[in-house]
């Protein structure tokens, strides 16, 4: 598959963030970037057919909806 | 892109080559359900013939009601995360698998948390399949997915890690001939949750005892 190629541009904050969430999970920052976009895109496609995105409390057993603008 | 690859041929017992297509259409889903779908049925109906009961035709053919026109719609979506691998041997569909790349992540304790691909649906086309069809055509259709998805998870950066769901029936497959390792408290719906670690994934991969030379 073609891939191509850009450049991003991130703050120190940011950059910190990628960095750790790479290394927690193995990945390279690309790999990283890539699964985001894939989740993000799920997300996207499934809310807009009308399902609702839910985080749970495993403890207190409470469920909040997560609400994406 | 599609490539040359080797299944067995069971009649004569020797090698012989396969086209593997990396992504396989909506509408090639459709193909296949069509060719399936009549093996399928008049496979159940031998067996309520033959006096089997239907939970004894559970037992043997436990995915006899998939339909893979319903999972088309999940690639009609166009969802980066969710990829179609094919088989087909002349003009037929050996076998399809469909896989997700995100949301699912390791549950072994050295990679917990970590993501791998999870292969949601994998299917041999019936006429492969020795509980159904007394004669089976082709062989190492299973295989040559489950290599699929390793070599997929190493180009995506998750090192080989492969997990899925796995009805019972498929479970040896999976434990002894993949080397993947059953989690208990991890399955849901009746299945058990298997994992091949990035290290199961290598084994596989060089062929070793339970490599990918047979099915």
């Amino acid at each position: 598959m073609i891939k191509k190629t850009m450049t991003l541009n991130l703050t120190s904050a940011e950059m910190k963030v990628l960095e750790e969430l790479a290394r927690r999970k193995d990945l390279t920052k690309t790999a990283l970037i890539r699964q985001a976009l894939r989740l993000y895109q799920m997300i996207e496609v499934r809310m807009e057919r009308g399902e609702k995105l839910y985080m749970e409390d495993g403890l207190e057993k409470k469920k909040s909806e997560l609400v994406i603008l | 892109m599609n490539q040359r690859i080797l299944i067995l041929e069971q009649k004569t017992k020797k090698f012989t080559e396969a086209t593997f297509h990396e992504e396989v259409s909506a509408d090639q889903l459709s193909e296949a359900e069509a060719q399936w779908k009549p093996v399928r049925k008049a496979a159940v109906n031998r067996m309520l013939h033959s006096g089997k009961s239907p939970t004894e035709i559970h037992t043997l053919f436990q995915h006899a009601h998939w339909d893979w026109l319903k999972k088309a719609k999940a690639l009609q979506d166009g969802l980066l995360a969710i990829k179609c691998f094919g088989i087909e041997k002349a003009g037929r569909w050996q076998g399809l698998m469909m896989l997700q790349l995100a949301g699912y992540c390791a549950k072994l304790e050295a990679s917990r948390g970590k993501p791998l691909v999870y292969i949601e649906f994998l299917e041999t086309a019936p006429w492969n399949l020795r509980d159904i069809v007394d004669e089976p055509m082709y062989g190492l259709v299973g295989t040559r997915l489950i290599e699929a998805a390793i070599r997929l998870s190493i180009i995506e950066g998750f090192h080989g890690r492969v997990g899925l769901l796995a009805l019972p029936k498929a479970e040896q497959f999976y434990e002894k001939r993949c080397r993947m390792v059953r989690i208990e408290k991890a399955g849901h719906y009746g299945m058990a949750w298997y994992e091949l670690t990035q290290e199961g994934a290598a084994a596989f991969l060089k062929g070793g005892k339970h490599g990918n030379t047979n099915e």
